[in-house]
């Protein structure tokens, strides 16, 4: 099967300085995971609407309270690996998580421990879901989810919660504000393809009316800094970009441009 | 009535049924998106939709039938995370308005068994459609129905939003194989956008590929005169047809409409008058052609005007309507008896 897609190419944007940057905002990226080298999974970042891909990227962030009335909803993250991605059709790519869910309230230097009201996030697909707390990795700690078509592709997104204490999301268990870590290996039924590193998963919970962009960012940049040195953060570009390639890809969709994840690229990176 | 007014009426007849319009054979897509944009109508802006394959990227203008497979992951055998929305940017839809989806029809089911595809009330089975904590379900008895809020509309009109559906059944057991289907209408909350038409939804389980398609096909092809896709056309068609004559604007196959043109009117009744009581057909395409001829031959029975006066007294019409409805059957009856009668 001919495979179609649609790609936006982009200028890579390499900065050395990560002192000034505004990361967060505009449209989420999946993970687009691959079987790279040694046959283990590689991650890139993946923006569906906007075509954009960066590579070598294993920091995701999220904000809550961008679906109405579900403050604490979020249809992401989302995974999708590309046409040529390398796993086996008929194969399944699922994820597990290696570590409990840890906070950071948002005020001084980004570190992440303890959570503070016993807090909690579930990730479902269907009837498969995991809940992790911040007490240990729950036990099966993910599951298979993604189905790889004829190319090597699928787009699903996982439905992810987050709750208070209890298992709620209303008073008095309304999850603290603030930005949640939850790490997370990406995993595959094709025989002889390992296990991602870990990949590092942020959800910002303002609160209704809390700003929590700028703190986002610094998670985004101390969480790849500490743990996933060497690797890119995706972002999009400035509004007056966007909008231009908001409307390239439109255009491009329009066209059903052939595309193959050979002679692929490339988003912005940092 | 005077000799000329009736000599117009019967030219006006004959045209009207000449003209009758057989519903074209709509395209259905399996395995995609619906990518809603808004296209102008000669009464506003209107909300239309293609089928968009993400994998393959095929696009399928106007499509508005759409089938998925239920059971593709493990663990969730009646489940899939579609229909998905996907609307590019420059689709037209409002920046900042949200997009939302209300049921539209009931939950049929066909159990793809030997012989023409017959989709029955699903009295079963029960259809959910959940995006985050909000859901609706679909039950082979249920009418329109609210749905919910599918998300914001981004920059320059675009989203691209998946609904979850789990076919279940209240007791915990195992749904019926079959291939199961509702109806959904998208809109948008500014109101300034008319509705979309009916967009049926139809999920398989336990039937083959081929079956699948068989039943897709009659789903976006009926024959005429079936609202309610069974494959017959009966007396429980002419009741839905009568409880909507003269409506309109956006109406669906299922509400009477088999000219496509929103309303439903004596064309309809002249493509349900072709086919009443007419066998059933194999052909996926609807049997248009089939059903035309044998329900012209006249063999179709000869009480269709009094069953047209019973449905219309079952569907509790207006009178204005039940008069209506008897005139234009008078008028198919005139057109029946010249057909069905060279001799006389």
């Amino acid at each position: 099967m001919q495979t179609v897609r649609n790609t936006l190419i982009v200028a890579a944007l390499s900065v050395a300085s990560t002192s000034s940057i505004t990361l967060a905002g505009g449209p989420d990226f999946d993970l687009s995971p691959f079987v790279g080298p040694g046959s283990q999974i590689a991650i890139n970042a993946f923006q569906d609407d906007l075509q954009l891909e960066v590579d070598n990227v294993r920091v995701f962030a999220y904000e809550f309270g961008e679906e109405i009335g579900q403050p604490f909803f979020l249809p992401d993250p989302g995974f999708h690996p590309l046409p040529g991605s390398g796993f086996a059709s008929g194969s399944l790519v699922g994820f597990e998580l290696t570590a409990p869910l840890s906070f950071w309230n948002g005020v001084g230097s980004a570190s992440f421990g303890a959570l503070p009201n016993l807090e909690s996030i579930s990730l479902g697909f269907g009837a498969n879901v995991v809940v992790s707390g911040g007490a240990s990795v729950p036990t099966p700690a993910g599951y298979a989810f993604g189905l790889i078509d004829l190319d090597g592709e699928f787009d699903d997104h996982l439905e992810t919660f987050l709750l208070g204490a209890g298992g709620t999301t209303s008073a008095p268990g309304t999850p603290t504000a603030g930005i949640y870590l939850l790490s997370l290996r990406v995993t595959s039924s094709t025989p002889g393809v390992l296990a991602s590193d870990t990949a590092y998963l942020l959800f910002a919970n303002p609160s209704f009316d809390g700003q929590f962009e700028e703190q986002l960012d610094q998670a985004r940049l101390f969480v790849r800094d500490t743990f996933a040195p060497g690797t890119n953060l995706a972002v999009v570009p400035e509004p007056a970009a966007l909008s231009g390639l908001i409307v390239l890809a439109g255009f491009a969709a329009s066209r059903s441009a052939l595309r193959r994840r050979v002679g692929r690229h490339v988003g912005s990176r940092i | 009535m005077s000799k000329p007014i009736v000599a117009i009426s019967l030219f006006t007849a004959a045209i009207v049924i000449a003209c009758a319009p057989v519903a074209n054979a709509q395209a259905y897509a399996i395995g995609s998106d619906a990518r809603p944009r808004v296209q102008a109508v000669p009464t506003g802006q209107k909300i239309f939709t293609d089928g968009f394959s993400d994998s393959s990227g095929t696009v399928i203008e106007r499509a508005r039938h759409f089938g998925y497979e239920l059971g593709q992951t493990p663990g969730n055998p009646f489940f899939t995370a579609d229909p998905g929305f996907n609307a590019v940017a420059g689709s037209g839809l409002p920046t900042g308005q949200q997009l939302r989806f209300d049921v539209a029809y009931h939950l049929r089911r066909w159990n793809g068994a030997t012989g023409p595809v017959s989709f029955q009330p699903a009295t079963d089975s029960s259809l959910r459609l959940s995006f985050g904590a909000s859901n609706v379900s679909i039950t082979g008895s249920s009418t329109v129905a609210p749905g919910f809020t599918i998300g914001s509309i981004g920059s320059a009109g675009s989203i691209h939003r998946h609904l979850n559906a789990t076919l279940l059944n209240p007791d915990g057991s195992a749904p019926l194989p079959g291939l199961y289907f509702s109806a959904i209408r998208l809109s948008t909350t500014g109101g300034n956008i008319q509705r979309s038409d009916a967009l049926y939804i139809a999920y398989n389980t336990g039937l083959s590929q081929t079956d699948f398609n068989r039943g897709m096909a009659y789903l976006a092809s009926p024959r005429p005169g079936d609202a309610n896709f069974d494959n017959e056309v009966d007396f429980a068609d002419l009741v839905l047809l009568a409880r909507n004559f003269n409506l309109g604007p956006d109406l669906s196959i299922f509400d009477g409409d088999f000219d496509g043109d929103g309303t439903v009117a004596f064309p309809d009744l002249v493509l349900l008058a072709r086919n009443f009581n007419t066998p059933a057909t194999l052909l996926g395409d609807g049997g248009v052609a089939a059903g035309v001829a044998s329900g012209l031959a006249g063999g179709n029975g000869s009480n269709f005007v009094s069953e047209l006066s019973r449905a219309a007294a079952v569907a509790t019409v207006p009178e204005p309507t039940l008069m209506g409805l008897i005139a234009a059957s008078g008028l198919v009856m005139l057109r029946r008896n010249r057909n069905v009668s060279p001799s006389h």
